[in-house]
């Protein structure tokens, strides 16, 4: 998956809750969210913007750090709760 | 370890702890390593109490780890804290060294000849545990390390250091590598003194370490240390801290009990008073909480350990924070409560029949050593990824 996949809301959403990302470094994949600074309590504030855009709930079981691992597995989780929303 | 092991430890750390009871008093006044407790622990086989038999050690396990670090705080806090830290980082590598260096290490912890001291905190990061700003750099003799650490418990008397880093000179500060140190490989500087409150016999002095370790020194690998962290050193840590806060907290209160119920009591405490009673129970509830969530939480642990399976876990490490937390501030407000029960002669004064005062200052630097504010506001963070408040 490319950052082309997901849309502007989540790169920001995610972006902001990175202290370690440089501003015109690119947001890969498959980067890890925890290496580029992402602690337990931007955890929280990236859970709450991230069910605020998107209008989603996480479940207990996707409370996770696998969840929050890289950008591919939050979207992938986002993608889950809203396509599942919608039916 | 077997029974007969288990209470031949118990047995060592009581001599231990006669020993440290005859030096706590002068460890804190001259605020240094109390010298004959050290060498009693050295001889004891207590260093080793983690290390597997194999390896020439006693094979203890967490359980006793929390048994025995109550004795020897029943002796003396800052002793007990010095081996409860050494404790620590022997599990570290225990767990994580690779077998060449565990081959070349755990024998000498064994024999009590290497005493292991910690450098994670850092001069810019503070106590944050999981940055470094120091890099290693590579260089033709190996990894060169130069680090400021401006506390050392018992860094003067350590034999080996584990240290963190920044595992590169281009890696950001949250990529931390552990490293473990020789003495003999080190440069050791002394920076500055330890003339503090309290646990002033833990001499923890300032050091700055330079020199160059081969790599097979990293421990965990590269940039790792956040896994040892989540798995052993933090763990362990507060397993064994809150160990040693509650043996001085119920040493304190032996003490005192053992005064009022005897004919030195002073005539202003009536022992049968509804308000001396209230002010025991509360006293006593405090120890009772953190004696039961420590063995609680021991048992948490222990058991997720034999199963193979993570501590990283949001309830597990809820656990071991909130166990960190509450012991160090109810051992510390017990003291408290137990220098206003006493009165000024008894409680506060220096040189009293009771050391409440120094219990006082040692318990003090509880909430400190790692901030209790900051696993506060981790265990913040952790509740609202818990809805279903997994408790311990
Ligand atoms: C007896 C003793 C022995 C020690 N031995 C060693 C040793 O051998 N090796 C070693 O490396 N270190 C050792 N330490 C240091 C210890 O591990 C801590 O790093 C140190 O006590 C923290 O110091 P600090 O309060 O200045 O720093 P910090 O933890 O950096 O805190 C600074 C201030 O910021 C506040 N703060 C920090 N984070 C937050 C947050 N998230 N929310 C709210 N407030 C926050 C704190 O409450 C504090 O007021 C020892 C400490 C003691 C007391």
């Amino acid at each position: 998956m490319t950052s082309a996949d997901w849309p502007d809301d989540f790169e920001k959403a995610v972006r902001q809750h990175l202290p370690l990302l440089a501003d015109g470094t690119a947001l890969t994949s498959e980067a890890s969210l925890l290496a580029l600074g992402l602690d337990s309590l931007a955890t929280v504030g990236l859970l709450v913007e991230v069910e605020e855009t998107f209008a989603v709930q996480f479940p207990d079981e996707d409370l996770r750090a696998e969840t929050f691992a890289t950008p591919a597995t939050l979207w992938a989780v986002v993608v889950r709760l809203r396509d599942g929303a919608a039916t | 370890m077997e029974l007969s092991q288990r209470s031949a430890a118990l047995e060592a750390a009581a001599r231990v702890r006669t020993i440290l009871r005859q030096h706590a008093g002068a460890a804190d006044e001259q605020a240094r390593v109390c010298e004959p407790g050290m060498a009693e622990l050295r001889r004891s086989g207590l260093m080793g109490l983690l290390v597997p038999q194999e390896r020439g050690g006693l094979g203890g396990d967490l359980s006793d780890l929390v048994e025995i670090a109550q004795v020897l705080a029943d002796g003396c806090t800052s002793t007990a804290m010095i081996w409860a830290m050494h404790c620590q980082q022997a599990d570290v590598l225990i767990h994580f060294a690779a077998q060449p260096l565990r081959d070349r290490l755990l024998p000498r912890i064994a024999r009590g000849e290497l005493y292991l001291a910690s450098v994670t905190t850092g001069p810019s990061t503070g106590g944050h545990l999981l940055s470094s700003a120091s890099p290693l750099t590579d260089t033709e003799q190996g990894l060169w390390v130069d680090r400021e650490a401006p506390i050392v418990t018992g860094g003067l008397v350590a034999d080996g250091f584990l240290i963190t880093m920044r595992s590169s000179p281009d890696a950001p500060e949250n990529e931390v590598s552990l490293v473990y140190a020789d003495r003999d490989q080190m440069d050791v500087v002394e920076r500055g003194d330890w003339d503090t409150l309290g646990m002033r016999g833990t001499h923890s002095v300032g050091l700055k370490l330079s020199g160059a370790v081969p790599r097979s020194q990293v421990v965990g690998g590269d940039g790792a240390f956040r896994t040892v962290a989540l798995e052993s050193m933090a763990p362990v840590g507060h397993l064994a801290w809150a160990a040693c806060w509650l043996g001085a907290a119920r040493s304190a209160l032996g003490e005192l009990v053992g005064l009022l119920r005897s004919a030195e009591r002073p005539g202003s405490i009536d022992i049968r008073s509804e308000l001396v009673a209230e002010r025991l129970a509360r006293i006593r509830m405090d120890l009772e909480l953190v004696g039961a969530y420590l063995c609680r939480v021991t048992a948490e642990v222990s058991q997720l350990r034999a199963a193979g399976a993570s501590l990283a876990g949001t309830a597990t490490q809820i656990h071991l924070n909130t166990l960190k937390v509450i012991a160090a501030d109810l051992t510390f407000r017990s003291v408290d409560r137990m220098v206003q029960l006493a009165g000024l002669s008894l409680g506060y004064r220096r040189g009293s029949a009771l050391p409440l005062e120094r219990h006082f200052r040692d318990l003090r630097s509880a909430a400190l050593n790692y901030a209790n504010d900051r696993l506060l506001t981790a265990t913040g963070a952790l509740t609202l990824m818990d809805r279903s408040v997994n408790l311990a």
